[in-house]
């Protein structure tokens, strides 16, 4: 979950390495606080699906596994 | 597909500068989580722990029983939270029968039976909007027409 200034707060960061390729859906959390993620072309298949079921979503990013950094030092913010 | 006015996707302002984080076009959705369990100590071996109010041991064979008030009309996707820790994903059938096969396979759907709560036993669960429509659940409530995913999350 983003908390930086650049992403605001709030957005889901996603590194790509942890999507299955070709996969349309995947959980994300833990078993205290999760959601469903949808790729794009799933996501409108299920609003279609569903249609008038009012269920809202929010957008994803995705980064690169080089873009992670693991165990990052403290900086000023 | 044309949108309804009734559903609710603010639109999102994506960062200047990082627009191409969001371009794969991911989505999440989330589960509300106005159900209760009824049967919340029969649901872990262990039952929940009295202090951190986590589960203890493993996943019981037990239906998950879940109460269904007028607090929940309108509802069509949500959790069930047990003692305000585990969140547990329940699911309409409608909303299973979106998943493919491949889909379904990254978890386990168990059967959930719905209970009506004291204060609505006279409310028909099928009215309306509300969810769930099943047939079968006009004639009985109990019908196990909801699904509890675990396990491949």
């Amino acid at each position: 979950m983003s908390n930086a200034k650049v992403l605001g707060y709030g957005p889901q960061v996603v590194s790509r390495n942890a999507i299955e390729p070709d996969a349309g859906l995947f959980f994300l959390g833990g078993p205290g606080k999760f959601c469903l993620c949808f790729s794009a072309d799933r996501w409108q298949a299920v609003k279609a699906t569903l249609r008038g079921a009012e269920i809202t979503s929010s957008s994803i990013a995705i980064i690169e596994p080089g873009e992670r950094e693991e165990s990052p030092e403290l900086r000023p913010y | 597909m044309a949108s309804r006015s009734s559903s609710f996707e603010p639109e999102f302002i994506e960062p200047v500068g990082w627009e191409q984080l969001f371009r794969d076009g991911w989505r999440s959705t989330y589960f509300l989580e106005n159900v209760r369990i009824t049967n919340d100590t029969a649901i872990f071996d262990g039952g929940f722990c009295d202090h951190c109010k986590w589960p203890i041991g493993n996943r019981t064979k037990d239906r998950l029983k879940v109460e269904w008030g007028s607090w929940a009309h309108g509802i069509r996707s949500f959790a069930a939270v047990a003692h305000h820790t585990m969140r547990i994903p329940t699911a309409s059938e409608r909303l299973l029968n979106v998943f493919t096969a491949r889909e379904r396979e990254s978890f386990e759907a168990r059967p959930v039976e719905i209970v009506p709560s004291p204060e609505s036993a006279s409310m028909s669960l099928s009215r309306d909007n509300s969810f769930p429509r099943s047939p079968a659940n006009r004639s009985n409530p109990k019908a196990g027409i909801v699904a509890s995913a675990v396990g491949g999350m």
